[in-house]
């Protein structure tokens, strides 16, 4: 037994099986690193990347203006300025909207507060810019990074009043995200 | 003063042998070495200055506060839910704990019972979290150690549950899935039968893992006897988790608190006997095998049906299809989002056993819609005030080891 244990010890015994255990993943050898610009990850469809303001099918805007994802924000990144809608007293819109993705957490509060979904997120994170100004985003560049990524676009009811087109909307009846 | 006085310790005269009062007088003092903040054993930026005499620790005085962000303020200034998403970043390898904890804490001060199937959800994804937290300390203590293989295989494994997390959540990291009085989403099919794969491929891999350090003499002499601390002294520190464990002291939250679905699991503690780095070594070893039989348990008692988010319109966030359907839900969203709940006044304590140890929320309600004061314990915080007794008379290289044996990340710590 003494023999054993000393023997072990002059021949290296645990570096021995260490090396098997390393050299036994030769054998059936398939890496799993992803050689990221050439080729990348394969991302859910939940996936939090940049946010996104969305349309209907017939072109207009979701959102209403009511800045409550404004006020879920853990970090004041959205500024919304909402106004009515010219011959409409009954209709708001966002006039201005801000946000300044330096700060964004991507907690997703804002896209789950939003009462009428006009919030998305989308699948897009490779978002690096050499000027910090290039990502204080206005209502423009967020329409339209959402029109490249929601390319299905949910169907407005116009039976109803337009505030309120919503409700008949079911939520699990969202077109998937496309890639 | 004049230089000579300076002298801190000068080598007395030997009444036995008057011959050496002809030699030199030679000056000797404990030398200071800074040890961080940018040296990569120190997980994030830890300063220790430590007295060494020679190649001995004398003396460490950790340094902290490089990574302070003031998380603890910012709750002040947000309503509960907001601060959610701030506490993935105070440990940012095992976010989902954090929120889970939170997340308990604000559903004690609020009364709130969660859903059957909403509790086992949490225990499912806590307990992934506390095998990713295992890995990642494996991975990186044998790495500190310079065993590097082990690192690539265990974060082999994490990258699995990480796209698993990203699946069910939509990040890796920064996870925001638990919700004040729930979860935010629910299981789908696919990552349940995800996960059951998970647990098959899983075990054989922590023998895996064994192989190259249980018996390795170099991994031996590197942990046994390294850090020691008694049973007494680790209760009077306010360790807790496997560093408490490590000692002999067979206390864990899930067990004697009985919180989510753990009463419901069958699983043992694993307890140490040395309390040396070892010891803590195998209990976290033992605890991922622990883990995944929590897991399994859960999968197979679990409701297939059910609410994963708790009915109580005042506090918790109504599910978005009624939002979208039903004008009251609408109005309880704008309100919970613009004004947050009216929290009772009082104050609550609330721990969760976190994979390093107790992890826990103390929140001061003055009434309204945000806590007065909250502060967090943070486990590793509480670890480092240990560390200049646990490594006194230890060599430098074993500071790195004893940094490493508490798990700790700075985010936590300096909050």
């Amino acid at each position: 037994m003494k023999f054993k244990a000393w023997l072990k010890t002059i021949i290296f015994y645990e570096i021995l099986i260490g090396m098997k255990a390393t050299l036994m993943h030769l054998l059936h050898y398939k890496p799993i690193t992803l050689q990221y610009p050439h080729e990348k990850r394969i991302l859910p469809d939940s996936y939090r990347g940049m946010l996104a303001l969305l349309r209907y099918d017939d072109g207009t805007e979701k959102c209403v203006g009511c800045d409550l994802c404004e006020a879920a924000c853990p970090s004041r990144v959205i500024k919304v300025i909402s106004a009515e809608v010219p011959d409409e007293p009954t209709k708001r819109f966002a006039k201005e909207y801000y946000m300044d993705m330096t700060r964004c957490l991507f907690c997703g509060l804002c896209v789950q507060a939003c009462p009428v979904d006009a919030l998305g997120m989308t699948r897009e994170y490779e978002w690096a810019v050499y000027d910090k100004r290039q990502l204080l985003l206005n209502k423009g560049q967020l329409l339209a990074i959402g029109d490249r990524s929601y390319p299905v676009r949910e169907k407005r009811l116009e039976l109803q009043h337009p505030n309120v087109a919503f409700f008949n909307v079911a939520f699990k009846h969202l077109p998937p995200k496309e890639s | 003063m004049k230089l000579e006085d300076q002298r801190t310790t000068v080598y007395k005269v030997d009444p036995e042998h008057p011959e050496s009062a002809t030699l030199p007088t030679l000056r000797t003092e404990e030398l200071l070495l800074n040890m961080g903040p940018q040296h990569p054993s120190t997980h994030g930026v830890l300063k220790v200055i430590l007295e060494l005499e020679g190649e001995r620790i004398v003396k460490a005085t950790p340094v902290m506060g490089f990574l302070h962000r003031g998380v603890e303020k910012l709750a002040e200034d947000g309503t509960y839910h907001q601060f959610i998403p701030h506490t993935d970043r105070l440990d940012y390898v095992c976010a989902m704990y954090n929120n889970f904890a939170y997340c308990r804490a604000v559903e004690k001060l609020m009364n709130i019972t969660v859903p059957e199937r909403a509790e086992y959800l949490r225990t499912i994804v806590a307990e992934v979290q506390r095998i990713i937290g295992h890995q990642f300390w494996l991975g990186t203590q044998a790495l500190d150690i310079g065993a590097m293989t082990v690192f690539f295989y265990t974060f082999r494994d994490r990258e699995i549950l990480l796209d698993w997390f990203d699946e069910l959540c939509g990040a890796r990291l920064t996870t925001s899935w638990y919700r004040i009085g729930g979860v935010e989403r629910d299981f789908t099919p696919s990552l349940i039968e995800k996960l059951r794969r998970f647990l098959d491929y899983f075990p054989p891999k922590i023998d895996e893992y064994v192989v190259f350090l249980e018996k390795n003499r170099i991994w031996l002499a590197r942990t046994k006897g390294v850090a020691v601390i008694s049973a007494e002294d680790a209760i009077s520190f306010g360790l807790s988790g496997p560093t408490l464990r490590g000692s002999g002291v067979d206390y864990d939250l899930r067990k004697y608190d009985g919180y989510a679905a753990y009463p419901r699991c069958e699983f043992s503690v694993p307890v140490g006997k040395n309390g040396d780095t070892y010891d803590r070594y195998w209990i976290r070893v033992q605890e991922m095998r622990e883990s995944v039989k929590i897991v399994r348990q859960c999968l197979d008692q679990m409701p297939a049906e059910g609410p994963i988010m708790a009915d109580v319109p005042s506090v918790t966030l109504p599910p978005k299809e009624r939002v979208f359907t039903n004008l009251d839900s609408m109005i309880q969203q704008f309100k919970l989002f613009s004004q947050g709940f009216d929290a009772p006044r009082g104050e609550i304590y609330c721990g969760t056993e976190a994979h390093k140890g107790e992890l826990g929320f103390y929140i001061v309600s003055a009434g309204g819609g945000k806590p007065y004061r909250l502060k967090i314990r943070a486990p590793s915080f509480i670890h480092m005030g240990a560390f200049d007794h646990m490594s006194r008379g230890y060599m430098i290289a074993d500071a790195v080891t004893i940094f490493g044996t508490y798990d700790i990340v700075m985010g936590e710590c300096d909050r």
